[in-house]
């Protein structure tokens, strides 16, 4: 199942694959490049919702009116709703049973709900029920899901208006969704359509601990009311504020989003500023709790410098407006969560800097990736996570390594730097196996092996590509990706699809499928080097997904570097002159190398590094001092 | 006489301190790093990989993990514990030096009184300081548990650490005073006595500020061309400051202890 078996196969396609590649770039040299799909493909869906925030019951009073058609090409009888709310009801729904009860260390504290109370259908004789005589057992373990039969089939192209009626119980705030103190987290809070695909099927699943999205683009029109003195953020742009009875009436406006959520609290300190890209504008709108403003000004820092680079890599962000949400000591469930247009970070209230970056930057830049891979490229999170989170995960590293620079862009605290994808390949490689990152949500047991296959490997998959064969054409294949399929709802086979067009057929055949689909390693074994006659014989092999590698060759008389190719599962050099170390890969190119102990060999002992002597000696000093006389 | 006099007269043996802990610290850095060689040797440039892009972590750790790291902090500690055990002597003799001359004849008697008092003051400072930087940033953490603003949290539960770090700060000059009167030969009972009314807690503070920062200069400095040297200074300057601590302590002691023999 592992990589060590497939070297031969993939060195051996590899060769004839060089000739392909470069017809297929022929070809492509010919075709124009792809037009950015800006064009939503489902127009016609339309949630007009309108929610009443209770603070002291931590409850949301909701109603709306849902436009919808059917846009596969078959009749539908039923509808599909999903409820996710319901997955924080008790301990025996799917989230809670997967999740262990915790998220990201958080406990589930208390219960939530989302109780719909009329779901009717417009038809030209009046109102139709569609809740009675639905098999909704309220005892049931799972209620995530609610399915409703239609009067009568749905023709294909059809169209339909729903009038619903829900109240959302917002549970302390756990996983994502929820209440801490008075910051209230509104999100998957209304009864919403699950994706109808294609061939009539309904993608529907219970809310798992580990994915959730997969839904219809749609325009949200959302009004909001909070108590007096209150204010809320929503996904899109703010068109009208105003006080009526006791309360503040906001409506918020969004086309092309697939979910809208509102953040409320008495407490908002707002920041903004404006990003330009080309004849674009986006208005910026951080909010953040009293107290946390270096922190928010870093934010929206790292918030402008992330956008200007994903809009360059991936196309520009295309909504008038991005609201980042910093979420308030306590509130650990809400932070680092990403919706349309709106994104919750993480992180303290002082932006020190050296801190780790992990707590500053990186969550904020991971946030915003997703407005990309998730929010634009609305692929399915529950089936193909990798196309997610791993995408995001590997947009953030680069975004950081642009930003901090290679060395930095994981660790620099205190004069102790560490490359983050380094980071990431340590966290992901080693221990014990998890499935490859191309795996379902589902087939994953712990957090912990969910991180380091879908965030940690599909990254280094992704870097280890960018850097041996170049970051520029990484950024143009994920680039055609991201702008082909923005608004659409791509597989793996679209992704794929950009690296042969950009790389050759072979990439995904040989590279990405073995890696990512198998989880196969990319590892190299050096011999030792024979000296004899003047000349230097070295034995190196490679096992798993064949990649070129550089290998540096240092003696007596010099340094020199050979290159290895990737079609070569073993190379034999036979070199003149005498040569004592051999290093593969010496520049970290390769990062689905597990173990890098075995990459170099030397006939002579290790060296101790300049430096390293005087700093050890000024710590034990130090150290003596203090326990001395 | 006064702590002037008394620093001068040390001179020689400070200067004979320090290059004796200099000696100590770069025999046991030589074997630090011989054992970290001799544990990377079957893997070359994984030292080297520290310049490319930090160090190479997992491969690092499983280098020097298995066989290197656990017996070289095991020896390290020993080493502390060893020298940490000779300073009560070595700050014997250097006391003496200060008072003129090295009384052989008095130190075993002195050095026994001196660890009891080492003893007798150690236990219940750990206790006292330890507990109190515990329990006080604790304290007023769960006294706010409810929602309060994150920058009074994090400052106050810094504030809290205060008193600990004074209580530290007043026994540490305690016991330093104690010693000092013991290597005038008072009793145990009489040097407690005696060290407790010296005070000087914020002298001993700024004492402390002092050689965080000549610390610091000192790891600033060794990555720098000719580090080596100038740290070396620093850590001279370091001992220096110690030995002028010693010397105020024992004037210090001297003026107070009405009931000093004769002979000091
Ligand atoms: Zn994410």
């Amino acid at each position: 199942m592992t990589s060590d078996t497939r070297g031969g196969h993939a060195a051996r396609v590899t060769r004839w694959s060089w000739l392909l590649a470069l017809a297929t770039s022929l070809a492509h040299a010919q075709a124009p490049d792809v037009p950015p799909n800006e064009t939503p493909l489902e127009r016609d869906h339309r949630y007009e919702l309108r929610a009443r925030l209770d603070p002291a019951t931590h409850e949301v009073h909701g109603e709306g009116r849902i436009t919808w058609r059917n846009e596969s090409r078959v009749p539908v009888g039923e509808l599909v709703f999903h409820r996710y709310l319901e997955a924080f009801r008790h301990e025996r729904t799917v989230f809670m049973r997967e999740s262990g009860q915790q998220l990201r260390g958080v406990r589930f504290r208390g219960g939530g709900g989302l109780d719909v109370n009329a779901l009717e259908l417009e038809t030209p004789t009046g109102r139709v029920d569609l809740l009675t005589g639905t098999d909704d057992d309220p005892d049931a373990d799972d209620r995530t899901q609610l399915r409703v039969r239609l009067p009568r089939e749905l023709s294909p192209g059809e169209r339909i208006t729903l009038n619903v009626r829900f109240v959302a119980k917002l549970p302390p705030v756990f996983a994502r969704s929820g209440y801490h103190g008075d910051f209230h987290v509104v999100a998957q809070w209304f009864p919403k359509l699950a994706r109808l695909e294609n061939d009539g099927t309904w993608a529907s699943f219970p809310y798992h601990g580990f994915g959730e999205f997969y839904a219809d683009f749609a325009t949200y029109d959302l009004t909001v009311e909070v108590p007096r003195g209150w204010d809320a953020v929503a996904t899109g742009v703010e068109r009208s504020r105003e006080e009526v009875d006791g309360h503040v009436r906001l409506r918020f406006q969004q086309d092309r989003v697939h979910d809208a959520v509102f953040v409320a609290a008495p407490w908002f300190e707002r920041l903004e500023a404006e990003h330009h890209e080309g004849d674009r504008n986006v208005r910026v709108l951080l909010v953040h709790p009293p107290g946390f403003g270096s922190a928010a000004r870093r934010h929206l820092e790292v918030t402008l410098t992330s956008l200007a680079h994903f809009g360059r890599v991936y196309g520009a962000y295309p909504y008038d407006q991005l609201t980042v949400v910093v979420p308030p000591r306590g509130a650990d469930g809400a932070a680092g969560m990403e919706y349309p247009t709106l994104f919750l970070t993480a992180g303290p209230w002082l932006h020190v800097p050296g801190l780790p970056i992990a707590l500053q930057d990186e969550v904020t830049a991971h946030e915003l990736a997703h407005q990309w891979f998730q929010g634009m490229v609305a692929t399915h999170e529950v089936r193909w996570p990798m196309l997610d989170e791993g995408l995001t995960e590997w947009a953030t590293g680069d975004a950081l390594e642009a930003m901090h620079g290679r060395a930095r862009s994981g660790i620099d605290v205190f004069g102790l730097s560490l490359d983050g994808f380094e980071l990431r390949r340590a966290l992901a490689l080693r221990g014990t196996p998890t499935p490859a990152p191309g795996s379902p949500v589902t087939d994953f047991r712990r957090s912990n092996d969910y991180g380091r296959a879908i965030y940690g490997r599909t990254a280094v998959v992704m870097e280890t590509v960018a850097r041996t064969w170049g970051r520029a054409r990484l950024h143009r294949t994920l680039g055609h990706y991201a702008r082909s399929q923005r608004f659409r709802h791509p597989t793996p086979d679209a992704l794929f699809a950009s690296f042969d067009r950009e790389y050759g057929p072979w990439m995904a055949r040989d590279v990405l499928r073995p890696a990512l689909m198998i989880g196969a390693h990319s590892s190299v074994h050096v011999g030792r080097p024979e000296l004899r006659d003047g000349r230097t014989r070295i034995r190196l092999e490679q096992r798993g997904v064949a990649l070129p590698r550089r290998v540096l060759l240092r003696g007596p008389s010099g340094e020199r570097h050979v290159t290895w190719p990737a079609r070569a599962a073993a190379l034999d050099l036979d070199e003149e002159g005498e040569w004592t170390s051999v290093w593969a890969d010496p520049h970290a190119h390769a990062l689905l190398d597990p173990d890098r102990r075995d990459d170099a060999r030397s006939t002579q002992p290790t060296e101790i590094p300049e430096g390293l002597f005087t700093r050890a000696l000024v710590w034990l000093q130090a150290l003596l001092q203090g326990v001395g006389p | 006489m006064n702590a002037r006099t008394q620093f001068r007269r040390a001179l020689g043996t400070t200067f004979a301190v320090h290059v004796l802990s200099t000696a100590v610290a770069a025999w046991a850095a030589l074997e630090l790093g011989g054992a970290l060689v001799g544990a990377a040797s079957p893997h070359p440039f994984v030292a080297e990989g520290f310049a490319h892009g930090g160090p190479i972590a997992p491969e690092t750790l499983a280098t020097f993990g298995n066989h290197a790291f656990g017996p070289l902090f095991l020896a390290l500690g020993a080493m502390l514990a060893a020298y940490g055990l000779a300073s009560i002597p070595l700050s014997l003799i250097w006391l003496h030096a200060m008072q003129g001359e090295t009384a052989w004849r008095r130190l075993p008697r002195q050095l026994l009184r001196a660890v009891g008092a080492a003893i007798v003051l150690c236990v219940p400072l750990t206790i006292v300081a330890g507990g109190l930087a515990v329990a006080l940033p604790l304290l007023w953490h769960f006294a706010f548990e409810g929602d309060v603003d994150p920058r009074v949290h994090d400052l106050g539960c810094l504030a809290a650490l205060l008193p600990a770090l004074a209580v530290a700060a007043r026994w540490s000059s305690w016991a330093d005073h104690v010693r000092a009167s013991i290597a005038f030969d008072l009793p145990v009972f009489a040097a407690l006595k005696a060290g407790w009314r010296a005070g000087a807690t914020t002298e001993y503070l700024v004492f402390l500020l002092a050689a965080a920062l000549l610390f610091g200069g000192s790891v600033a400095l060794a990555g720098l061309p000719l580090g080596w040297l100038s740290a070396q200074l620093l850590a001279l300057g370091r001992t220096f400051l110690r030995a002028g601590w010693w010397a105020r302590a024992q004037a210090r002691v001297m003026r107070l202890a009405d009931d000093l023999p004769p002979a000091a």
